[in-house]
């Protein structure tokens, strides 16, 4: 008989829960993870750059914006070096951060299909089966922790490195995580004792070494199995992490504001290294204003929270954020006042007062098409070798910069634009 | 992650066991040829309803021994309390005897004399079950939890008759008071009619969740037996009360649409506590989660 149809016999089928099993690692010794931190914020749909942080103003013959209407280009405000759009709530995220962030426009997407889109932005190809930069990270700086990536939501290929654990809800997020606890926050009880139930899972554990040495397994059970092998342990480490978890009174109400909440939440019980917010509401094919605002807000809103909850929370020093979307948003509005999709957009990269950040690298034109850049000089001077930025060129540069190798996911990229070189754009 | 599948079985397996064991034996989902009152030493046993309320009453029953040699007469209270009146169930031992085969009489003793002929009366903590009573010179041993247990030698295998006089108190629910008697092993892995039922439910229960036929001898049976007795023998040790919420650190609750009564979660033999943690053995298991 089948668990869900045991399940089923026995009336209790509506009792299970729906998440997945992430891989899980070994926990003896568990000791807290005081490295680097990845978050990656991505805007679902495409965001409309030339509102955000590529900001265009309007040409003779075309309106691309109406917030720019009577407007030139001196008129665009600008945060240290980096001008923004005036619309939404840019001024509060660019005023305030733009001595952490590094603004690269101009990367072709090079499709117009959302799903692709994500594909290409978050792991740097348009084709499936490869990583994202989030799971990549993961699995270089910590796959030993219990929820080393953490996933909101949006783009999470692992190309089986490692497994990310999906949150949907905090409440049964604390469930989970400590999952011998029962009763009312007055009267709190457990199901079994401790002692009781390291007993049971000891006893499984070593039935589990005895069934995965079965050399007639296949490779994928024999994966399954050591994944679920080595989660097994990992009781108190996620109980430590329940441990950060604020009351529900202090758990944020907002979907967005809540997952930046509980990724900084999992750095600092050290049990996570990186993790993916997915933002949505940027497909505005129709009313873009109206809609592309509150949208874009968000974005800076989260942002924002995310950097002065890390603070607060003391992992900030150790956190990079990666901002990207599946793609932009046309320089022209369609009949129903909507932009359509538009391959060249924006990546925005920040680390609390990094040598290279307050710097905007990439150049559109003012139809929001992408220049060539030259790699030597990360400017667009027609220099031997420019090229098209594409998401490759990003990830490459970023790969290098957070220290993570390429090996089986090297990109076929012959040039290499350095970023994150101060003295160079 | 795996806690998804342990916060899943840590909730249901002991409302699982308790439910089927409250369903009739014919009704049973999972334990359908075991007794919740079947021990890794039970060999054989039997259980009486003590409906007099005033007077000894003579209850007979017959054991079936299949391996002679050294063994306990136990003799169990199997609801010591019932619908929060706890402990209200009492039962008054006159005396009991043990014939063999051959109807010679293996042991015959006062309940009185229990401990002076070498017997024990254990309640869940260690401590003695109970004590003399005298009501209008009828002298009894009255215990309201535990056990009264003797050693008894068993020359031959065969048909042994056990004769007890007894009579109890109820509660005010009517439900009288049930005495189970058992010839036990004395250590679990010798064979006992227990020790092969247990197997047996273990064997099924690796077959119906986790797809597995194993041999009866198998070594993975006696694995899974071996976590059942040291399950077991811990919990005993622990001087848990008779109970599967015997503590803060323990929960069982009905789900929903479902309710337990006080009597549900009574557990004598401490096999209720037991069968509920095996099921969160089987629940948890790699090839339960993965169909």
């Amino acid at each position: 008989m089948k668990r869900r149809h045991f399940l089923n016999m026995l009336g209790y089928a509506s009792a299970g829960l729906a998440l997945p099993f992430p891989k899980l690692a070994l926990a003896d010794g568990f000791v807290p993870y005081t490295g680097e931190l990845l978050v990656t914020i991505q805007a679902n749909g495409g965001w409309d750059v030339s509102s955000f942080c590529d900001p265009k103003i309007n040409t003779e013959s075309t309106i691309l914006n109406n917030w720019a209407n009577g407007m030139t280009a001196n008129d665009l405000p600008k945060a240290g070096n980096i001008p923004y759009a005036p619309f939404a709530n840019n001024a509060s995220l660019f005023e305030r951060f733009s001595n952490s962030m590094l603004v690269i426009n101009g990367v072709d997407m090079q499709t117009n299909a959302h799903g692709t889109g994500r594909t290409h932005t978050w792991s740097g190809r348009t084709a499936r089966g490869y990583p994202s930069l989030t799971a990549l990270f993961a699995y270089e700086k910590a796959p030993q922790l219990p929820v080393s990536y953490l996933n909101f939501g949006g783009y999470a290929e692992t190309a089986r490195l490692i497994r990310f654990s999906r949150i949907d809800k905090v409440g049964e997020l604390r469930r989970i995580l400590e999952p011998n606890i029962t009763g009312s926050a007055a009267k709190i009880r457990n199901y079994y004792s401790k002692n009781d139930l390291n007993d049971i899972i000891t006893a499984q554990q070593e039935r589990l070494a005895r069934i995965k040495s079965d050399t007639s397994l296949l490779p994928r059970q024999k994966f399954a199995m050591e994944s679920y092998y080595e989660a097994r342990p990992n009781v108190d480490a996620l109980e430590h992490f329940a441990s950060v978890i604020p009351g529900d009174s202090d758990i944020e109400s907002s979907k967005s504001l809540s997952q930046a909440q509980m990724a900084v939440l999992g750095f600092k019980a050290g049990v996570t290294c990186a993790a993916d917010v997915e933002l949505g509401g940027f497909d505005t094919h129709t009313n873009h204003d109206s809609l592309q605002e509150p949208a874009l807000s968000s974005v800076s809103e989260t942002i924002e929270y995310l950097w002065d909850y890390a603070e607060a929370q003391g992992v900030a020093d150790r956190l990079t954020v990666i901002v990207g979307s599946d793609f932009a948003r046309t320089p022209y509005y369609n009949n129903s006042d909507g932009k359509n999709h538009w391959p060249i957009g924006s990546y925005l990269i920040m680390k609390k007062n990094a040598s290279w950040a307050n710097r905007v690298i990439g150049t559109t034109d003012e139809y929001q098409n992408a220049l060539a850049l030259n790699p030597q000089t990360l400017k667009a001077d027609g220099g031997a070798g420019s090229a098209i930025l594409h998401p490759m060129h990003i990830h490459s540069a970023l790969r290098n910069e957070l220290g993570l190798s390429t090996n089986g996911f090297q990109f076929s990229n012959p040039e290499e634009f350095d970023f994150f070189n101060p003295n160079l754009g | 992650m795996s806690n998804v599948a342990l916060a899943q079985a840590l909730e249901m397996s002991c409302p699982i066991v308790i439910t089927d064991f409250s369903r009739n034996t014919n009704d049973r989902k999972i334990f359908k040829s075991i007794s919740k009152y079947t021990t890794p030493l039970t060999d054989a046993s039997v259980q009486f309803e003590i409906e007099s309320q005033n007077t000894p009453m003579v209850f007979n029953a017959e054991f079936a021994i299949t391996i002679a040699g050294d063994k306990q007469l136990r003799i169990s209270l199997d609801n010591p309390s019932g619908s929060g009146n706890q402990n209200s169930r009492r039962v008054y031992i006159d005396k009991f005897s043990l014939k063999s085969p051959d109807s010679s009489t293996v042991i015959s003793l006062e309940g009185e004399d229990l401990i002076t002929a070498g017997g024990v009366a254990v309640d869940h903590d260690g401590s003695t079950a109970g004590g003399t009573n005298n009501d209008n010179d009828v002298i009894t041993w009255a215990f309201s939890s535990g056990y009264l247990e003797i050693p008894v030698s068993l020359v031959q295998p065969g048909i042994y008759q056990i004769t007890i006089h007894a009579y109890g108190n109820t509660l005010s629910d009517g439900i009288s008071p049930l005495l189970s008697a058992s010839i036990n092993n004395l250590a679990p892995s010798s064979g006992s009619g227990g020790e092969i039922l247990i197997k047996n439910q273990l064997r099924e229960l690796h077959t119906t969740f986790l797809g597995e036929e194993l041999a009866i001898d198998s070594e993975e049976l006696e694995a899974s037996y071996q976590v059942f007795v040291t399950t077991w023998q811990k919990r005993w040790e622990s001087d848990a009360d008779f109970n599967v919420q015997a503590s803060s650190e323990e929960t069982c609750t009905a789900l929903e649409g479902m309710t337990f009564n006080d009597d549900d979660l009574i557990d004598p033999q401490h096999m209720l506590a037991t069968w509920s943690r095996m099921m969160l053995f089987f629940m948890t298991d790699y090839r339960f989660l993965h169909e």
